[in-house]
């Protein structure tokens, strides 16, 4: 479905992807690992067309995307989440995922025009039914800077379910999360987002990448360094030594 | 009402166009200071609609404001991918372009027996359409009002909509928007677009009112005031903007005592304002606090009956 070819990736002298290949088939759940600083969130967004790589290719369902723009990209069905957490602030709950789905509403600037629905009629049936699944609905009125944190990460990860996308990439889904709230997310994921969807996870927390991933690839300095099973991929030697500093337990 | 107050309420209707295309700019983020220009070619394309080729007033408008949108989209094409402070700067580039060409066009016409048409620094004298129909100033206000009243219905319904939507995601977080498959670079030439015909509408019915435009009338101090009216307003409805002018005209201009230190108090009142409320009196914060209390409210009433 997704499948990176000699991906590299130079910001001046620093070479933060080193020829990457890397493929992500329909119905997958992988995992991508790595220390701060080996490249993972900067594969994310060369796939999602932040920036083009410097080198290499990137094709979606056959299709080279290599050097589209962002909104070319997140059309074709590929949504994603962020580290830093990105929200519309000042908009409620339901406005943000609402404001989700306007780059894939038909009929043009036309179809632009129609009216927030209300409660319970059109398309707004179909945002508050996310908004159920991830647990929001109680906050559908609220505005989203005065969400909480795992809140916060919820309602990103609704957004990308609203606009069925066919690739979610999400991007550290528990940063930032205590142990408890770290295993909702979990139970979230593996849950609702996983089933029947294709997904790529970038996360540190072994709790949560060993409860949903069905292959794992680790990241050292750009490079890939293993993937494969996650028990196998972790059990590496290369990879304990790369990620977890050699001896020590993970999730520390 | 007299003829002062209807000049005054005439101007703070006039002036709200601009400070509606300015407060447009500003909710989809970007800080034009060349609004102004707009305004500018709106006035002298209607008034050399009637004034030169003797056509309705509302060809006029109608031409000012096409006029007005179509170079707003031009420009925007041109310097939209500019971000920030760059972005700004070549607004203020391009309004003092318009107004230093318009200082030197110079194309009249004969119309019984007098020449009629723009005339460089002298400006652009006898657009005298009112006058020959012998509409009063009051007349014309109600053209104003209503005028304004539809571009104000027109934003209102495109704020409840997806494209309202998408205008405030541009202005919050443009990387969000791209990434959420908008063409970011397309909504914002059409939001330049749009305030340079709200803009524009509102130069038609000013060269209408005064019978006279010159280009210095168009200077950046224009532009600027109607920033602050959206800034001060607030940007979280279109109704902020009339706050900023009624503050500015309807108070400041009006009272006597405060007329020699207008400027002092309104830049003042404006820094005051935007440490304490950066986005405006009316902020997103503060409509969805309004909106809630009114959609409780009337829920309330709903259940009593």
């Amino acid at each position: 479905m997704l499948a990176l070819s000699g991906v590299e990736k130079r910001f001046g002298a620093l070479a933060a992807l080193d020829g990457i290949d890397l493929a992500v088939e329909i119905g997958d759940v992988l995992g991508i690992v790595g220390p701060n600083g080996s490249g993972k969130t900067t594969l994310l967004n060369i796939v999602t067309g932040v920036y083009p790589p410097t080198a290499g290719r990137v094709a979606f369902q056959d299709t080279d995307i290599t050097g589209w723009a962002g909104h070319r990209i997140a059309r074709l069905g590929i949504a994603r989440t962020f580290q830093n957490i990105r929200l519309f602030p000042t908009m409620t709950v339901f406005d943000n995922v609402w404001a989700a789905q306007h780059g894939r509403v038909s009929g043009g600037l036309f179809g632009l025009l129609r009216s927030r629905p209300a409660a319970g009629c059109g398309d707004a049936r179909r945002v508050d039914e996310v908004l159920e699944q991830v647990g929001l609905l109680g906050d559908r009125e609220v505005l989203a800077k005065h969400l909480p944190l795992p809140a916060r990460r919820r309602l990103e990860i609704a957004r990308t379910l609203a606009v069925d996308a066919r690739l979610l990439l999400l991007d550290e889904p528990a940063g930032g999360m205590t142990p408890a709230e770290t295993a909702d997310m979990a139970r979230l994921i593996h849950e609702v987002v996983a089933p029947g969807r294709t997904c790529v996870v970038i996360e540190h927390k072994m709790a949560l990448i060993a409860g949903v991933c069905s292959r794992l690839c680790v990241l050292d300095f750009g490079r890939k360094i293993a993937e494969g099973p996650p028990d196998r991929v972790l059990a590496d030697p290369r990879v304990r030594q790369a990620y977890l500093g050699g001896e020590g337990e993970p999730d520390a | 009402m007299d003829d002062y107050v209807i000049t005054v309420l005439s101007n703070i209707g006039m002036i709200s166009f601009i400070g509606l295309s300015a407060y447009l700019l500003l909710v989809t983020g970007e800080i034009s200071f060349g609004q102004q220009a707009y305004f500018g070619l709106g006035a002298y394309a209607a008034g050399a609609v009637t004034a030169m080729f003797l056509l309705p007033i509302w060809v006029g408008i109608l031409v000012g404001a096409c006029v007005a949108g179509g170079i707003a989209m031009v420009v925007g094409a041109l310097t939209l991918r500019l971000s920030g402070l760059y972005f700004s700067i070549s607004t203020l580039a391009f309004a003092e372009m318009v107004r230093l060409i318009l200082l030197i066009v110079h194309v009249q016409v004969e119309v019984e027996g007098e020449m009629v048409g723009p005339a460089g620094a002298e400006g652009f004298h006898g657009i005298r359409w009112m006058f020959e129909r012998d509409l009063s100033l009051a007349h014309f206000m109600l053209l104003i009002y209503g005028l304004l009243a539809l571009v104000l219905i027109v934003l209102l319904l495109v704020e409840r909509s997806r494209l309202g939507s998408v205008f405030r995601m541009l202005g919050s977080d443009d990387l969000l928007a791209e990434m959420q498959g908008l063409d970011t670079v397309r909504y914002r030439i059409l939001a330049a677009g749009v305030a340079g015909v709200i803009s524009g509408i509102g130069g038609a019915l000013y060269a209408h009112f005064t019978t006279y435009v010159e280009p210095q009338f168009f200077n950046v101090m224009l532009g600027v005031h109607a920033l602050a009216y959206g800034l001060i307003g607030g940007l979280g409805t279109a109704f902020g903007p009339f706050i900023g002018v009624a503050i500015d005209i309807g108070f400041l201009e009006s009272v006597r005592f405060i007329q020699g230190y207008r400027m002092i108090v309104f830049g003042g009142l404006a820094a005051v304002l935007l440490i304490f409320m950066p986005r405006g009196i009316l902020d997103e914060e503060r409509v969805h606090r309004l909106k809630t209390l009114f959609r409780r409210r009337n829920h309330a009433g709903a259940q009593r009956r």
